[in-house]
């Protein structure tokens, strides 16, 4: 049947797609508050970091968080046994070669066997000026970290300004640390 | 080497989709017959080259190597090589791979089952395939690439989760994913039909075998998982109201009331701007589960490793296929009647309840899963919906729509009373209600719940067969065609579905105890005993293996060994043994040790009534699907001469089923007055 | 007025009471279903006071875990490192229950502040924590750096 002979009101047909456009809304909401910075579940931003005393994975130095006040830095929650970690370290490295780099602190969270991380790095390249240890996690639980990879983004009075969860990005990284300096 | 090469192949196949997206398709406006036939040769590349690229990914599993980040993350060196093959759909990349290859099969069946559809139909049909196909490549290749390269490559891999390194989950996907991306035809066809503006008798009664099938899949794929669930995650559970399983479950329903609406389209005309928003609507929900399972949002046993941008991706994608489908059928799909002639009592208006009843549960079940995402969205608050809701709520859906199924097989097309059908199934009541008060009396304890469900469920069962019972005795010539078969193998099994579902829920025993060995413990009608638990090991794990003898009375029946196993990886994994059995399963899992010796350890005993009921009529309802696809008429899609004559004669001449006329298609369609020659199309 | 119309107007009649109805005894029910996520935090502030079902996450109290001998009973406590609460549990608990580890209990609160699980979920992987629970601990250390508290400040187990 041709369906312009038929004589209807139209007006009903429009519902289904204003539904289905609702529940997108509310989808990319959920979305987006992922990855909000202004939504985003760390009850930190807009807060100080946590501090935390611990050794370093590489130097086996004693390490104090409250020593990076000052300067900003990206904080990267990471592992061996983390496979997105792994997509997401090249990023890193190439990130840490460029010349205005800011330093990239490597959490290296709930490492059973610390000789596991060495080895990782030490294939996978090494962006962190420093790397504290974290093995049973204790730390991370502090920051209210969920997982891995994890990054947060602190200016330098130590204020975090952005929680990103999952592999970060060059472009992300790079608009997140202009809107660091910015703060300056 | 070959790594790469699958990237190209699917690169060219992007590529491939991406011409037959758009060539047929201004082929069909152009009328250009050149134009149109690119489609069989584009859907036949795309099928080529992403079958060859999940060849080629199955292979870098198979030779296992961990150069591939996709390998190396899941898989290993020890795995045993039967779940080298599951490993390869056993993430969220490979799963993809899946999808795309599957997308390109269902696409190179079309191509070759279409001959008899007109060329305009035809060419709209697989461009609208090829551009689903092109989503989803560009998907996989931009965001998600199976292909990708670990530099430098790992010596080993990290393992595939023992969760899936089980036989249900080597075949659980590629089913339930035929079965999803299946829909993708009938929405294609919706598509063409919506373009052409017209939806006629031949359209739908093409559609009808994909529907089936494309559901016969799914019923199966779901039914699986289901039944994996059971024994895998040791709670004895057989459904959770889980996001991903309710993802898997809103595309069913809405396939359920697509197949009986599309009856009432194909055979008296009516419903067709009803058909068309379903078809729309199943798809749409299957992306809408593909969207919920891989983007975070909802957290989930099931879900694959979260990525929001992977998650936004597929939102667009959802946004631009089923917002686009559903703005066209605004413009076009409103011009139809929205009420037929049908009087009240008729089979139009039971179908009618039924499609209302499938929606609303439907309806319901997705407002369940999606409402903590709106609370959370609204800063309502952390909620989560429990199991006991879903399961109440949609009981209080399908006990109408269960209770009227026996009636549509008796009910006239457009007029008939209420009267005459209730007294052509009086016999069925009464065998339903002699049967349940046998049951009832064999087992007194039984609670009250249970009897009524399973009165329902004898009466569905019941009513099926009388119907069968009343063709054999009353038609002439041809007793039962295919599609009468598939209905009443469908229905059966949804009455064996209910009665297993009825039964386990209400009777079924669950024990968590402490044992040590010597001690025992009942479980309705059985005893389980523990002789104790030993150590052993495995390709890829360590194990502790209970001993448990299982008795009846006093006479033993088998000896059950469930494990707890801590995998290389570092899972620990609960592998429960069952000893299986239509009246009941005996269901023994570990719990963990209780004591520092060992020996004491909390042992979880079930006994599960007729569980296998469930997946038994599962099993039935997907076989009738098929058998209804089957159905020789639907194969000509050109109108008979006898069906031209009736349609002219206008007359409403509903067919009753025990009528001497042998076939059920003769039914007078009246407001339709379509066959492929009328002019004046878009 | 003529046959269609009676029956276009019965049917929206009948539609509009079956989502009326449907509609009723889904929120009627959803209320008693719905279950709330809640801290210990939360429920020393008194936040579970007219809430029935809670899912209470946290981590499991170092040294709270206690067996019952005879049979597979099981009690601990939940901590977000401020606050606890404890938790009574009949069946067998998950694989990846462990101390120190992050736990999400759902059950019915006690009229002694303590909770009736009916079901423990422990994280499904040995990684990852499930975000509302990562959240709770970060909240309660952000709650007890404002107060200036010193961060041993947790329950006794």
């Amino acid at each position: 049947m041709n369906l312009r002979d038929a004589k209807t009101i139209r007006w009903w047909a429009i519902i289904p797609f204003l539904l289905f456009a609702y529940l997108c809304v509310i989808l990319y909401l959920n979305l987006k508050s992922d990855n909000d910075p202004k939504s985003v579940p760390s009850p930190f931003l807009g807060k100080s970091i946590p501090t935390f005393v611990t050794t370093d994975l590489l130097t086996g130095a004693a390490f104090d968080s409250a020593s990076l006040k000052g300067e900003p830095y990206i904080l990267n929650v990471w592992g061996s046994w983390c496979p997105e970690c792994a997509r997401e370290h090249p990023v890193l490295n190439q990130y840490a070669a460029t010349p205005s780099a800011i330093a990239i602190i490597g959490l290296d969270h709930k490492e059973v066997d610390p000789n596991d991380g060495k080895v990782w790095l030490s294939r996978l390249g090494n962006p962190y000026r420093f790397v504290p240890v974290d093995p049973d996690g204790r730390i991370g639980i502090d920051l209210g970290v969920y997982g891995a990879p994890e990054s947060y983004f602190v200016d330098a009075e130590g204020i975090v300004r952005y929680k990103h969860i999952g592999a970060l990005s060059l472009a992300t990284i790079n608009q997140k640390v202009a809107e660091l300096n910015r703060e300056k | 080497m070959m790594p790469e090469l699958g990237q190209v192949c699917l690169l060219l196949a992007l590529l491939l989709a991406g011409i037959t997206s758009i060539v047929p398709m201004i082929g069909s406006y152009t009328e250009n017959r050149r134009m149109m036939q690119v489609a069989s040769f584009g859907i036949s590349g795309q099928f080529v080259f992403t079958g060859f690229a999940f060849v080629l990914l199955t292979y870098a599993f198979l030779v296992q190597d961990f150069s591939v980040l996709n390998v190396a993350n899941n898989s290993n060196s020890e795995l045993p090589i039967g779940y080298r093959f599951s490993a390869v759909w056993g993430s969220h990349e490979g799963s993809l791979m899946l999808w795309a290859f599957v997308h390109t099969i269902w696409g190179l069946a079309l191509a070759l089952f279409s001959a008899s559809l007109p060329d305009k139909l035809r060419a709209r049909v697989l461009s609208v395939m090829s551009m689903i196909g092109f989503g989803f490549l560009s998907f996989m290749i931009f965001t998600s690439n199976p292909f990708d390269r670990m530099v430098p490559p790992n010596l080993d891999g990290n393992d595939l989760n023992p969760l899936l390194q089980d036989f249900g989950l080597i075949i659980h996907p590629p089913m339930l994913y035929m079965g999803y991306v299946g829909s993708a035809v009938p929405f294609a066809f919706a598509i063409a039909a919506l373009l052409e503006n017209r939806v006629d008798q031949s359209w739908v009664r093409y559609c009808r075998p994909w529907t089936n099938i494309a559901w016969a899949f799914l019923t199966v794929g779901i039914a699986l998982g289901s039944w994996w669930a059971y024994y895998e995650l040791g709670w004895g559970g057989w459904w959770f109201w889980d996001p991903v399983e309710n993802a898997s479950f809103l595309p069913w329903l809405v396939g359920a009331a697509l197949i009986h609406a599309q009856a009432v389209t194909e055979k008296r005309g009516t419903f067709r701007g009803w058909t068309l928003l379903l078809s729309i609507a199943m798809f749409s929900l299957s992306l809408l589960g593909t969207f919920l399972v891989r983007s975070g949002v909802i957290t989930s046993v099931h879900s694959f490793a979260s990525d929001p941008e992977r998650g936004l991706f597929i939102l667009v994608f959802l946004g631009i296929v089923t917002g686009g489908a559903l703005l066209l059928f605004a413009l076009r799909g409103s011009r139809v009647r929205v009420l037929s002639s049908a009087g009240l009592m008729s089979r139009e208006t039971l179908l009618l309840v039924n499609n209302i009843l499938l929606i609303s549960s439907c309806a319901l079940v997705m407002i369940g899963t999606l409402f903590p995402l709106l609370a959370e969205a609204l800063n309502l608050g952390k909620y989560s919906v429990g199991a006991p809701w879903f399961g109440k709520m949609f009981a209080l859906f399908s006990i109408p729509l269960l209770l009227l199924v026996p009636l549509g097989a008796f009910c006239r097309w457009n007029q008939d009373q209420l009267g005459r059908v209730l007294t052509q199934l009086l016999p069925a009541a009464g065998l339903a209600v002699f049967a349940t008060g046998f049951t009832w009396l064999m087992a007194r304890e039984m609670p009250i719940r249970v009897v009524l469900g399973l009165l329902v469920a004898f009466w569905v069962i019941a009513g099926t067969c009388a119907f069968l019972w009343r063709r054999w005795k009353v038609a002439s010539g041809k007793r039962y065609t295919l599609e009468m078969l598939g209905m009443a193998s469908a229905h059966l099994g949804l009455g064996l579905w209910l009665a297993g579902v009825v039964l386990v829920e209400g009777l079924s025993v669950e024990r968590d105890v402490r044992l040590t060995p010597g001690e025992q413990v009942e479980v309705g009608p059985y005893t389980v005993k523990m002789l104790g638990v030993a150590h052993r090991s495995g390709a890829n794990f360590e194990a502790d293996r209970g001993r448990f003898e299982i008795y009846r009375g006093t006479e033993l029946i088998t000896e059950l060994n469930p494990e707890k196993r801590k995998y290389r990886r570092g899972e620990v994994m609960t592998e429960a043994d069952i000893r299986p059995h239509i009246f009941g399963d005996v269901y023994v899992a570990l719990g963990e040790p209780l004591d520092d010796k060992g020996e004491a350890w909390g042992v979880r005993a079930y006994h599960k009534p007729f569980i296998r009921l469930i997946w038994l009529g599962a099993l039935l309802m997907a076989f009738g699907g098929v058998l209804a696809a089957a159905e020789r008429r639907l194969r000509t899609p050109v109108l008979t001469q006898q069906e031209k004559l009736s349609q002219d004669s206008g007359k409403n001449s509903g067919q009753i089923p025990g009528a001497p006329s042998g076939s059920d298609s003769n039914s007078g369609v009246p407001a339709l007055n379509a066959t492929l020659n009328s002019p004046g199309n878009a | 007025m003529n046959e269609a119309r009676k029956k276009r107007i019965a049917l929206v009649c009948l539609l509009l009471l079956g989502v009326g109805s449907a509609t009723a005894l889904a929120l009627v029910g959803a209320r008693e279903q719905l279950n709330v996520f809640l801290s210990p935090s939360d429920i020393a502030a008194g936040k579970a006071v007219n809430v029935h079902r809670v899912r209470l996450g946290g981590l499991v109290k170092e040294g709270s875990v206690w067996r019952d001998p005879s049979s597979v009973a099981v009690r601990f406590k939940v901590t977000d490192r401020n606050q606890c609460v404890t938790v009574n549990f009949d069946k067998i608990l998950p694989d990846l229950f462990r101390e120190g580890d992050s736990v999400i209990a759902s059950g019915f609160m006690q009229a002694d502040g303590s909770l009736k699980a009916y079901e423990i979920l422990a994280k499904h992987d040995e990684n990852y924590m499930p975000p509302e629970v990562a959240e709770t601990m970060a909240k309660a250390k952000a709650i007890a750096a404002q107060a200036k508290l010193d961060h041993t400040q947790d329950c006794a187990p």
